[in-house]
């Protein structure tokens, strides 16, 4: 429970220093954004984004402070058919995603070439990603 | 595949969500491998054997478990 809590503080510090720079973007893009679209859907994505990190910073503290909230807390993200459904959730999806976007690249290349490209680059940058990740947990396990 | 999770713990008069505190899951944890939805882990099989004071293979059922 030890390294539990450790990990929620470490977690509680990270979440912070991202909920910071997500302010940080949305006081810049309000400062020096002129009044466009861009504009608004930095400042209210960024809303959104912050809103849900500091439920889960305020999350975290209260399990910090409540022994009680700790253990159901700690139960439920070390819960081993929950993690096995993110695990599948993660693979599948990737795999999923990949086939999507490699799709819609395929087809925007004859309309768009701005948004091929952009696609081009999500794509090898997931495929880059999912090589990476695999390479690291074939040697961890 | 098959145990006697629920046959035990209606016995005992134990609730699932009792059980899932007891050996550190989610109470639907406990609800899928009772339904066989879900196949416990060794680790989790040996806590729930434990728990009700019996041998994972008495709990569970492996005889649709083949060996080569």
């Amino acid at each position: 429970m030890e390294v539990f809590k450790k990990k929620l503080k470490n977690r509680l510090i990270i979440t912070g220093i991202y909920i910071l720079a997500i302010v940080a973007v949305m006081v810049t893009a309000a400062i020096i954004g002129v009044e466009d679209e861009a504009t608004s859907f930095t400042l209210g994505f960024g809303c959104g984004i912050a809103a849900v990190a500091l439920v889960l910073v305020i999350r975290d503290a209260a399990a910090l402070k409540n022994e009680e909230k700790l253990e159901k807390l700690y139960i439920e993200e070390t819960d081993e058919r929950r993690q096995h459904i993110n695990a599948m959730v993660g693979s599948k999806g990737m795999v999923i995603f990949i086939a999507v976007i490699s799709l819609a690249m395929l087809i925007s290349n004859y309309y768009n070439r701005t948004v091929f490209f952009a696609l081009l680059a999500v794509l090898g940058l997931m495929i880059i990603i999912k090589l990476a990740l695999e390479i690291y947990y074939n040697r961890k396990f | 595949m098959k145990s006697k999770i629920a046959e035990l713990r209606k016995q005992r008069k134990i609730s699932q969500e009792e059980l899932a505190v007891a050996v550190g899951v989610t109470r639907q944890t406990i609800t899928s491998i009772e339904v066989e939805k879900y196949t416990a882990s060794l680790v989790l099989a040996y806590k729930l054997a434990k728990y009700f004071d019996t041998t994972i293979e008495e709990l569970f059922d492996f005889s649709g478990v083949e060996v080569k």
